[in-house]
């Protein structure tokens, strides 16, 4: 990107008075990329605090969506790129705050989260304030390297998330409709349902169900949640 | 909003008092403080055989967990009264038939089929389809499967009522004695929770800051260039 622009202004004939440096330019862009971010050093972590409005929301995840402006992954980068430099030209202030008090992962050497906070086997499709975590503004989960999740641990998040949607426990978690569009009205209203395992259009009707010994099941839940704790005496029934 | 307010005694378990207005039905218990043995005879053997209307909300709840707590009760058999030949079943209002919440992909999946004898009258339609045609049909059609196959069953169906909405007709609201609790606990959507409880939750993962997205993993504090330990 650099190395376009300098090539395009030595081709350009630049007038002589009004010309500006490098480094002017570069700040002037910086800033205006960076005028609603704020750069505070927190004890041993770096948090970036977006300024929204008055106050300044705490985002535990560089993915968040904040009300004016969508931040994509690439977006995150640019600006922390621009703050490091910002921040070697002395340009911000940082101020070294305190760390606020968070709760330690009761086995901390464990490489995916969940095995560090002990909840394989424990959670379901209802706990959404954790699958909330693992995913983006518009629903999708977040890649595997960037949560530092374990496959297994992954795929049955995603299978809880997916299940949560169809749900509708996660209301606020839907892709953007494009701009102007008109929803139509539609004829028949959303049923409730839980557990489902397969995407609402794919599943066909059972016709013929057949014979008690060869019936043919209607599937409920998924089978990778299979492990889970149970405190009841009856089993999971996976097939209704 | 117009309020009325009717007593009726239920016999059944501590007894207990019924309140509701007529807006939207709203039930709440007080506990009464005398024993059901200091009354006299003939009222302890009207209240045992008395017939008591049951009201189940059936929304967000699977249809045949609805209809088994139906079909145990049109039949008395939450009664130690019991007897087959006894005809001592209860009425079960249900409302928010239209709201019931299948498991799994039973709304695709689960086929209802009739058949009137004339040839070329087959028909097969699934859970979504009948709903849509007829909301009460789906829990009717499970009561009237799950009770005993003889002749007291018409007269039980005839003992259930369905009301697709939470609009229930003035006569049957007067009659209600209990509220039964829902079979399955609904749970809460994420816009739900309060900002409180979300905070309360721990964070199990914090992203890796930093500028390009194949960096190590060893990050280094900016003022004094010394390596962080997380």
């Amino acid at each position: 990107m650099r190395k376009r622009e300098r090539a395009r202004r030595r081709a350009r004939p630049g007038r002589e008075g009004v010309r500006k440096g490098g480094r002017e330019r570069m700040k002037e862009r910086h800033l205006l990329l960076c005028r609603w971010v704020k750069f505070h050093i927190a004890g041993s972590a770096i948090y970036p605090r977006f300024l929204i409005g008055q106050g300044a929301v705490n985002t535990h995840c560089g993915y968040y969506e904040c009300h004016h402006s969508c931040i994509t992954p690439s977006g995150f980068r640019q600006a922390g790129k621009c703050l490091k430099r910002l921040f070697l030209m002395n340009e911000i202030e940082g101020v070294i705050e305190p760390t606020s008090e968070r709760p330690q992962p009761p086995n901390p050497t464990a490489s995916c989260p969940i095995y560090r906070w002990n909840l394989q086997n424990k959670y379901n499709y209802t706990d959404v304030l954790l699958l909330s975590q693992f995913i983006r503004s518009d629903g999708g989960m977040l890649p595997q390297r960037i949560t530092g999740l374990c496959a297994q641990e992954h795929t049955k998040i995603a299978i809880c998330v997916q299940m949560a949607h169809r749900a509708g426990l996660l209301p606020d978690h839907k892709p953007p409709l494009p701009v102007g569009h008109v929803p139509k009205p539609k004829s028949n209203p959303p049923l409730n349902r839980y557990l489902t395992r397969y995407s609402v259009n794919s599943v066909k009707p059972i016709y013929k169900t057949g014979l008690k010994w060869c019936k043919k099941r209607m599937s409920v839940g998924h089978s990778a949640l299979k492990n889970n704790v149970r405190y009841s005496p009856k089993p999971l029934y996976i097939k209704h | 909003m117009k309020y009325g307010t009717t007593f009726s005694f239920c016999w059944s378990g501590g007894s207990k008092l019924l309140l509701y207005h007529y807006s939207h039905v709203e039930v709440k218990f007080i506990k009464c403080f005398f024993k059901m043995s200091s009354f006299s005879r003939s009222a302890q053997q009207w209240a045992t055989f008395a017939r008591s209307w049951f009201l189940i909300d059936a929304r967000m709840q699977p249809p045949g967990k609805i209809a088994s707590m139906c079909s145990v009760r049109l039949q008395g058999k939450h009664k130690p009264i019991y007897h087959p030949l006894s005809d001592i079943g209860d009425h079960v209002v249900v409302m928010n038939t239209r709201h019931i919440a299948f498991s799994g992909n039973k709304w695709e999946q689960k086929v209802y089929s009739s058949h009137t004898g004339y040839p070329g009258s087959f028909k097969q339609l699934t859970a979504a389809q009948m709903h849509k045609k007829d909301p009460t049909a789906i829990i009717k059609l499970a009561v009237y499967g799950m009770l005993p196959k003889n002749l007291t069953r018409r007269t039980m169906m005839q003992r259930l009522h369905l009301f697709p909405d939470d609009v229930l007709p003035e006569d049957i609201l007067k009659n209600l004695t209990e509220e039964l609790p829902q079979p399955r606990e609904i749970p809460r959507k994420l816009s739900e929770y309060t900002q409180e409880e979300r905070n309360a939750f721990p964070m199990l993962w914090t992203p890796n800051v930093s500028g390009s997205p194949g960096s190590a993993s060893i990050r280094h504090n900016p003022l004094t260039k010394a390596p962080l330990s997380e």
